[in-house]
């Protein structure tokens, strides 16, 4: 079973890795693993009702206690068949909970250092369809291990009390099944790999060119994209149906030997009620032992086919395992937030760089040796050529870039994590939340009163345009600020920092997508709105200079 | 059912694959019915002519060969039935995406913003992944279920007729009834699922873009909480299906042993042989595996429904703007002229606007000023054609642009708008969005132009770099330069920018001035609209055109203008021309 790009060392590592999670529905799996294998059982008394009332016809007798039998087996095993599904629906259930909850508080773990070096769609696909796909592997193929090494043993001895020479046949065929079915399943996990990866892509890039419509109408790009994304669909389709001829082949073969078992069973036993075998098998066999092996021989290869059937579930997991572990991970070093007690800032700080330097993991470097003082109350700009630093030592500020090089303090003490939860931070583009105007601002935290809300509202600007929409705050934005404008998506970050009253905001090129008016306007507020708080800017804007009670200049690669 | 047709006519291309699939399956099926029941009326039969001593004189050969016949079928069958049906499913899936792609193409942007991102994105990705489901589970097995129970009821009307009504009728209900009833009750979680669904694609999305703001604030908690319960409602949807499913799969696994004792049963009391009444039991044991297929099949029926509506009616969206039928040919010329044109925004109260008038003849530099909401991006939303006015007359070289394909119309401009928006591809990508035959060189030269050919130089992987998502590896002002640049690629006659230089240092913004003077010198027809609220930008102007509420209030050159005192010399104080 060896996917050739992975090593055996990566498959264990990522079968542990499923071990760990499939924790989280360990009780209910086993009990649907326990109803699955009495199932069989059960099955084992229909069987034995049912040739019971063909054989009692034969012979003569009444068959209808014979079939009652049959038919009160049957009805138990109905009864044990729902109650595995829904058993393995609440193992995989419990294991998607638990893995979706883990991976979100990974990600916030790791920040946005870790997230802003990877698609962004990519990520939040692998929370959402990554976790998805192991549905198959906790509900079903986890669930169904133990049965398939038990179900059929159990079958097998029934058969063996009825007839050697078919238990015989059962045990000659069954062993050459996992062989076959490994040789396959192997290859197939293998292309299933691949076809996840290319799955992601797919969806990565409708996803892309369908929020970049307009551009590509204003280039008249959107027949050529078209005919891109055909291409890749069609890649797709060959790539999985390549996939699937593998992976049928290993149910066609069990369908091979299943169907054959019955066909042999039936000549057998056939030719011996006949007295025509053409050898001596040392055994007799009734009609009713014959049926009742002959119903059972179908059954006999019913776990290996379950399984078979739910082989891709096992591939899927693993390729799901792949795209989530590196989101599981332990945070990398660059951004590490070391546990040490955090700064609280209770007042407008004074803030600090004295010789700071920033080098991501990757060796980029962000800054180099920068010294400065934001005095406390005040607002400070740093000033300089876009792609200069200014970004990386605000980051720097909140833990999202390293501190690799001398030393950060506020109010003298030395920054060693982070400010989180401590400062606010204005992005280039902030980001509208899927949710009310109102919820935006709070960033859903509940305990805020909506009067504080309001105020901050107020205070930044956004009741400017808020009040004519119909709903007013209460109205519903959402991904990427649709329906807000840059200006408007501005003056609400401006409101989640009044909202909680940090008393230090920094703000990453606030109006760097602003035209001069609603740069003017966020000013106004902005300039209202740092009263008694400690500003930090990093801009290229004269307007946003101009506003500036200190000016720090950032030159070259510093 | 009504939507759910639509799509099926969508696949009436490869309408031969989905036949051959179904047909396959039906042969499958009926070679399970027929291995199980010849075998279970061969053992039977051989039994009683074994104790009758007449062993010799059956003839065996005709059954133990079709037992083998049917076995061998049933394998090949499957096989072959499994990789046709899946064949015709991904085709079909391809038609679909590029069928949303066809459908939501002529909606942006006008009819594309009242949509979320995420919801679009579900749309393709959840709503193509659900209709799958249409074809492969729905269709093919309807199909082989008719066909496996009229083979049924051929051989049992020669047969045991009286078990006819036994094995058929608790197949219906087991088939048929019971998958209408799931269906009906499966259709409210199938929707609540899609919602529920689409709710934490959007917390994800939103816990990963913007975790630098939540993480500040202490949020993200909350955020990933709220991704919890939506994946608690998704999963709770499922649960629900899931029950379904419970009750189905449980009467499903009991109907075959019920119509194995139906079929044996009735074939007894109407007087058939020992044999015959196992034939006719096997018979109804054996049509059950059709049966578990079209239970499936409703249960997904609610998901896929939802998923289908949801898609067509995306297709029942009018464009804002269409081609008239038997476009014009554009003029030589490409003078810009618009008169009185009047637009409001559907849903919006007051006019965008209302009644402007201006000209951009062919080598002319126009700047377009004006407060923020005054309607100078509206104008250039109405010249990309993204909207059509609602009045009054927009011409290009003395004609009137609704005569024209908007694609003519567009392949006149070259836009760069406030947003510099990137694909998410390489920068030769990106670029190439605007002239895909365009060499390396010339993208080099646009670079240049542009003022990002040393940064673009110095990615890693020069122009083959991938740039993230709305630029991600790229600052603001380097995607700016970037999106310049593909205006330049464009090489169309007339650029469009609004507001090219915001994010720009003074140097590199001057830079670009000097820039756009090199490229719109080299043919004296080139002609650019530049909407700034800059005072650099309008010192390379010929005319400004001050806009406000919607209306040109003044127009002339820059210099007189700051001269007046009027709306241009309050916006721009400091100018001096």
């Amino acid at each position: 079973m060896s996917d050739p790009s992975l090593t055996r060392d990566q498959r264990a590592a990522l079968g542990r890795r499923l071990s760990e999670w499939g924790r989280a529905g360990e009780g209910p799996s086993r009990l649907a693993s326990g109803l699955g294998i009495v199932q069989f059982v059960l099955f084992a008394g229909f069987a034995w009702g049912a040739s019971g009332a063909v054989a009692a016809l034969v012979d003569g007798a009444g068959p209808w206690g014979w079939v009652a039998v049959a038919l009160g087996f049957a009805l138990v095993r109905a009864a044990a068949q729902s109650a595995e599904t829904r058993a393995g629906f609440e193992a995989a259930a419990r294991v998607k909970a638990h893995v979706r909850a883990r991976a979100a508080a990974s990600l916030s773990a790791r920040g946005p250092a870790f997230t802003e070096r990877r698609d962004s769609g990519e990520t939040a696909s692998a929370l959402i369809d990554a976790v998805e796909k192991l549905e198959g592997y906790f509900g079903r193929y986890r669930p169904l291990m133990p049965v398939v090494a038990v179900a059929p043993f159990v079958l097998l001895a029934v058969a063996f009390t009825q007839s050697w020479v078919v238990a015989m046949i059962f045990l000659v065929t069954a062993p050459l099944l996992p062989l076959f079915m490994a040789i396959v399943g192997g290859s197939a996990a293998a292309a299933s790999k691949d076809q996840m990866a290319t799955l992601q892509r797919l969806a990565g890039r409708f996803n892309d060119r369908l929020q970049s419509l307009e551009l590509l109408n204003a280039f008249d790009a959107a027949p050529r994209e078209r005919r891109g994304l055909a291409a890749a669909a069609e890649d797709f389709r060959r790539r999985t149906m390549k996939v699937l001829a593998l992976a049928f082949l290993s149910s066609a073969i069990l369908e091979f030997f299943a169907a054959l078992a019955v066909a042999a069973t039936a000549v057998y036993v056939g030719f011996s009620l006949l007295g025509e075998l053409p050898f001596d098998p040392g055994e007799t066999i009734t009609l009713r032992e014959g049926l009742f092996v002959l119903i059972l021989a179908p059954e006999f290869y019913m776990p290996l086919r379950r399984l078979s059937a739910a082989y891709h579930d096992r591939a899927d997991a693993e390729a799901a395992a792949r795209s989530l572990v590196p989101l599981l991970d332990a945070p990398e070093t660059d951004t590490e937030t070391v546990a040490a007690a955090p700064l609280a800032i209770s007042q407008a700080p004074e803030v600090r760089f004295e010789a700071a330097g920033s080098v991501y993991a990757d060796g980029r470097r962000g800054l180099e040796g920068l010294t400065l003082t934001a005095a406390p109350g005040r607002i400070t700009a740093l000033w300089g050529a876009s792609g200069i630093g200014k970004s990386t030592a605000l980051k720097m500020l909140m833990g999202y870039a390293p501190l690799s090089e001398g030393r950060i303090t506020v109010d003298g003490a030395p920054l060693t994590g982070g400010l989180i939860g401590q400062a606010a931070w204005i992005a280039q583009r902030p980001r509208v939340f899927h949710g009310t105007l109102a919820a935006n601002i709070a960033l859903f935290d509940g305990t805020i009163p909506a009067a504080r809300i309001l105020a901050a509202a107020e205070a930044a600007g956004v009741m400017d345009f808020a009040a004519s929409l119909p709903e007013g705050l209460e109205t519903k934005v959402g991904e990427r600020g649709h329906g807000l404008s840059g200006g408007q998506a501005q003056r609400v970050a401006l409101a989640r920092a009044l909202a909680v009253d940090m008393k230090l905001i920094l703000l990453d090129e606030p109006t760097a997508h602003l035209d001069g008016e609603a740069e003017a306007r966020f000013l106004e507020a902005l300039k209202t709105a740092a009263a008694g708080r400690t500003v930090l800017i990093a801009t290229h804007s004269p307007a946003v200079r101009a506003i500036a009670d200190a000016v720090i200049e950032l030159e070259g690669a510093r | 059912m009504k939507d759910l047709r639509f799509f099926l006519a969508l696949a009436r291309p490869d309408r031969w694959w989905l036949r051959l699939g179904a047909v396959l399956a039906a042969i499958t099926l009926l070679a399970g019915i027929g291995l199980l029941s010849l075998s279970g009326w061969f053992i039977t039969a051989a039994a009683i002519a074994g104790l009758a001593g007449a062993g010799r004189s059956f003839n065996y050969l005709f059954a133990s060969g079709g037992v083998r016949a049917f076995a061998l079928t049933r394998t090949a069958g499957r096989y072959a039935e499994r990789m046709a049906t899946h064949e015709a499913t991904f085709r079909i899936l391809a038609r679909l995406r590029l069928w949303v792609f066809d459908a939501a193409a002529p909606l942006a942007p006008a009819k594309l913003g009242a949509m979320r991102g995420g919801d679009l994105l579900s749309r393709v990705t959840q709503d193509v992944d659900a209709l799958d489901s249409l074809y492969l589970r729905l269709v093919t097995p309807v199909f082989a279920a008719v066909c496996g129970a009229l083979f049924a009821i051929a051989i049992l009307a020669f047969t045991a007729p009286l078990a006819i009504p036994g094995v058929i009728g608790v197949f219906l209900l087991a088939s048929l009834v019971l998958p209408l009833i799931a269906a009906r009750a499966g259709a409210r979680p199938g929707a609540a699922i899609a919602e529920a669904s689409s709710d934490a694609r959007a917390e994800a999305g939103d816990l990963v873009a913007g975790l630098a703001e939540l993480k500040a604030y202490g949020a993200d908690a909350r955020v990933a909480a709220r991704l919890a319960a939506a994946s608690d409602r998704w999963i709770a949807g499922q649960r629900s299906l899931s029950r379904l499913a419970l009750i189905n799969g449980g009467v499903l696994a009991f109907s075959g042993p019920a119509a194995f004792a139906a079929g044996f049963s009735l074939a007894l009391a109407g007087g058939a042989s020992a044999p015959v009444a196992a034939l006719a039991g096997f018979i109804g044991f054996a049509l059950f595996e059709a049966a578990a297929p079209l239970v499936q099949a409703a249960e997904l029926y609610g998901r896929t429904t939802a998923s289908a509506r949801r898609l067509k009616a995306l297709a029942e969206i009018v464009p804002a703007v269409t081609a008239p039928d038997g476009p014009a040919p554009l003029p030589g010329r490409w003078d810009v002229t618009v008169r009185d044109v009047r637009f409001a925004y559907p849903g919006k109260d007051g006019p965008a606007l209302d009644g402007l008038s201006l000209d951009l003849p062919e080598g002319g530099r126009l700047a377009l000023v004006g407060a923020s909401g005054s309607g100078k991006s509206t104008l250039i939303r109405l010249l990309m054609r993204f909207y059509a006015a609602d009045e009054g007359l927009i011409e290009i070289g003395g004609s009137d642009i609704a005569c024209h394909a908007p694609a003519d119309t567009r392949a006149r401009f070259a836009l760069v708008d406030q947003r510099a928006e990137l694909l998410s591809a390489t920068v030769a990508d990106n670029l190439r969005l605007a002239r895909a035959e365009a060499t390396e060189a010339e993208l080099w030269a646009a670079l240049e132009l542009a003022g990002a050919k040393a940064f673009v130089q110095a990615l890693p992987e020069g122009l083959d770099t991938w740039i993230g998502e709305q630029g991600g590896l790229v600052s603001g002002g380097q995607a700016r330069r970037i999106a310049l640049a593909r205006a330049f690629v464009k090489d169309a006659p007339i650029l469009l920018l609004d507001e090219p230089t915001e994010g720009l240092d003074e140097a590199t913004e001057a830079a670009f001035l000097d820039a756009l003077d090199v490229w719109l010198d080299a043919d004296p027809r080139r002609s650019v609209l530049i909407v700034t609220h800059r005072a650099k930008l309008l010192e390379r102007a010929r005319q400004a055109v001050v806009i406000e509420d919607g209306r040109a209030v003044e127009t002339g050159a820059p210099g007189t203008l700051a001269g007046q005192n009027g709306v241009f010399a309050r916006l721009f104080p400091a100018f001096t021309g």
